[in-house]
């Protein structure tokens, strides 16, 4: 090979490897900017309210439905199937409400019974045993 | 014919051509800056507030035992909200959600609100059928148009049978469910309440 | 070609070409970039997020503390005493954690009008740390709260001084707005305690005769309540009156205060309870109007109105598990002994005809800047 002149090899290479760090950079720090959240987008997504009014609405309803003994799933007449259904169709949320032991203490009450709630929004995911 | 001059010739124009087609792509790429939305602030305050009075026309103010019949117990109570629905009162249900919503306080006396909320909720329910029916029910004096940015709440509302011996504020078996459309089950349930709030 | 391989400084076109768009759209990139970082570091802080948080904790939590006596963690923070209040941890208005946005209005009366608890809420209601300790820290946040029932609403109203520093037209607050309700003290005289008609007229050796009694069954105010519809003494403001008090009739300081029953399973109170203490001063009002001083005796009295504060019991080390009554000695009255006239609760059995404490809508607004 006829001897070349290579004196500016390394300007250019380096200004080579410049340019693409430069690249390099900007590219994670444009995408960065799309991680981030504001904190009135966590406040929004937490499902607070519809956690409290549905703990609300099943205390309530176990108050009402242990005086009738309407706690079961075989009758029609049964809320907590109105919950799951609307739940699942309006505010796009699985709920599951189980109750071990039947509740049958009218007029008295007696030892603790429980009741099993979940819920599931597909982005908080809750779970309780509640005393009553 | 082939030799090798010009070879650093040729990786300078390679390397020159690379960095001009890279860098316009990141020049273009790069004006798109992405800015959080300030409406989320709005969003929230707007939420809580509409949860807030939903929760809040969902309690009992207060809780008088009858003396008559031993089948009273204050379970029977119903709320605000939920005789609003059972006896699909949308009257008093806009009063409540005005007063409740729109209030602001001065000092000692309160005042109203510049903007006030709009609202049109609709009431869902589980039907015979086993699908999910609605029928709307109480509406400000604005119409949604469906260009509003609203927000959306809901709250659950029970439906109680419950006999009572015609005291006000206990359920009422002379009003009968359905109180909806055809399909609604006539029997105890539980009804979501979504209400979609907007201010002007 | 070769030749042009040398070092005379000449650049070729297109690599001027090149080289001048990469500059333009470096220097264009370069501006930008720095426009993309400013939402990253930003030196606007967010104070709708300080205002949302403290609406939560004052309207969702009912506080926390530490109870000096017992050194157990508590909720109620509003019962420790005031020279005592480092051991309160975190302010919070709400009756209970299961009750949101359900106030409690001793809590709220002591939030808004002490002003010894003002200077903590900087730290223990906004949760504003700056970043320097020390006594000439200045904090970081403005804040002001305002608590207003809401008009039009048949029961009482409540109205506080705002807490916190003056709101001017500052652009930038962060803003909050709340929708409670607050749980109005309890009232015994619903209905009164009517001494012609509740009258059980009993003999008990060891009671003087003409003793009313006012009878308080703690274990029953938590056992069978709800806490946002009950009433609960050692939490709350309560009241009861007596009155048809008959004519000659005598109120003496001996035998008159507040007694533990020390057998309550035999349904009637014995003669040989011990006396916890006396009535204090404050608590009696003669008439409604008069205050009972000097513990002498009166004559010729149609009622007699009593407050209890929370304090009226703490301060005298009450157990919550057990019974405790008010002994009043109306010498003369014609009666024996009225018993066990309990002070009225709220249960979810039926039948007992009471009417709960109402719940009195209100309005709560934070600002923050």
């Amino acid at each position: 090979m006829a001897r070349l002149k290579d004196d500016a090899q390394w300007i250019i290479l380096l200004g080579f490897i410049i340019s693409v760090s430069i690249f390099f950079l900007a590219l994670i720090i444009n995408e960065s900017v799309l991680v981030g959240q504001t904190t009135a987008e966590s406040v929004l997504e937490l499902p607070k309210s519809d956690i409290h009014d549905l703990r609300n609405e099943v205390f309530r309803s176990a108050q009402i439905s242990a005086e009738q003994a309407k706690f079961n799933g075989a009758t029609s007449g049964d809320w907590y199937r109105d919950l799951v259904d609307i739940s699942m169709s309006r505010k796009n949320a699985v709920i599951n409400i189980s109750v071990p032991s039947p509740i049958n203490h009218w007029p008295y009450p007696q030892a603790y019974d429980t009741i099993y709630i979940h819920f599931n929004n597909g982005v908080t995911n809750y779970n309780e045993i509640f005393y009553y | 014919m082939v030799d090798d001059y010009g070879q650093l010739y040729t990786i300078e124009g390679i390397a020159a051509a690379v960095i001009m087609l890279v860098t316009a792509y990141i020049m273009l790429n790069t004006t798109t800056l992405y800015t959080p939305a300030d409406t989320h602030v709005i969003d929230m305050q707007l939420q809580q507030l509409g949860n807030d009075a939903l929760s809040m026309m969902d309690t009992t103010d207060r809780v008088i035992p009858s003396s008559q019949g031993a089948n009273q117990s204050y379970v029977s109570y119903l709320s605000p909200l939920e005789e609003s629905v059972r006896y699909s009162d949308t009257r008093n249900f806009n009063n409540t959600l005005k007063i409740y919503a729109n209030s602001l306080y001065g000092n000692p006396n309160p005042v109203i609100d510049s903007r006030p909320l709009q609202w049109n909720s609709t009431i869902y329910y589980r039907t015979t059928g086993d699908s999910v029916g609605s029928y709307p029910f109480a509406n400000s004096e604005r119409n949604l148009t469906g260009r509003e940015h609203y927000v959306t709440v809901t709250r659950w509302v029970h439906l109680n049978e419950t006999p009572s011996n015609n005291t006000p504020g206990l359920s009422d078996p002379n009003v009968i469910i359905p109180i909806g459309p055809n399909g609604m089950r006539n029997e105890d349930q539980v009804v979501l309440l979504e209400v979609l709030l907007w201010r002007d | 070609m070769a030749k042009k391989m040398d070092n005379s400084g000449l650049l070729s076109i297109d690599f001027i070409a090149g080289f001048t768009i990469f500059m333009i759209a470096f220097i264009a990139v370069a501006t930008l970039i720095s426009g993309l970082l400013v939402n990253l570091q930003s030196k606007t802080i967010d104070y709708d997020a300080v205002a949302y948080r403290t609406g939560v904790i004052l309207v969702e939590d009912p506080g926390y503390g530490v109870d000096p006596v017992s050194t157990n963690y508590t909720t109620n923070w509003e019962l420790i005493p005031l020279v005592q209040k480092e051991n309160i941890l975190r302010y919070g208005l709400a009756v209970s954690k299961d009750y949101p946005n359900i106030l409690s209005e001793y809590k709220v009366s002591k939030f808004f009008t002490i002003p010894a608890y003002s200077g903590d809420y900087h730290r223990k209601v906004i949760f504003d740390e700056p970043p320097i300790l020390g006594p000439l820290t200045t904090p970081l946040y403005h804040y002001n709260i305002q608590l207003t029932s809401i008009e039009n609403q048949a029961s009482p109203k409540y109205w506080f001084p705002p807490v916190g520093d003056e709101v001017s037209n500052i652009t930038n607050t962060g803003y909050i707005h709340r929708v409670v309700k607050i749980k109005a003290p309890a009232n015994g005289d619903n209905p009164p305690m009517d001494m012609a008609k509740d009258n059980t007229n009993v003999v008990v050796s060891g009671i003087p005769n003409g003793t009313f009694i006012v009878y308080f069954d703690f274990p029953s105010y938590y056992d069978k309540q709800d806490p946002i519809y009950g009433i609960d003494p050692l939490t709350e403001n309560t009241s009861f009156t007596i009155t048809n008090i008959p004519a000659n009739t005598t109120l003496q300081a001996l035998n008159t205060g507040l007694y533990i029953d020390s057998n309550p399973k035999l349904g009637n109170v014995g003669g040989g309870d011990t006396l916890i203490s006396q009535m204090d001063q404050g608590e009696i009002l003669l008439d409604g109007v008069l205050p009972w001083t000097n513990h002498s005796s009166i004559q010729n009295l149609n009622s007699i109105r009593v407050f209890l504060n929370p304090e009226f019991f703490i301060q005298k080390n009450i157990e919550r598990g057990r019974q405790y009554y008010i002994r009043f000695n109306l010498e003369g009255s014609g009666y024996n002994t009225t018993q066990d006239y309990n002070f009225p609760w709220i249960s979810t059995i039926p039948g007992t005809g009471v009417s709960s404490p109402p719940l009195v809508p209100a309005d709560m607004e934070v600002r923050i800047w």
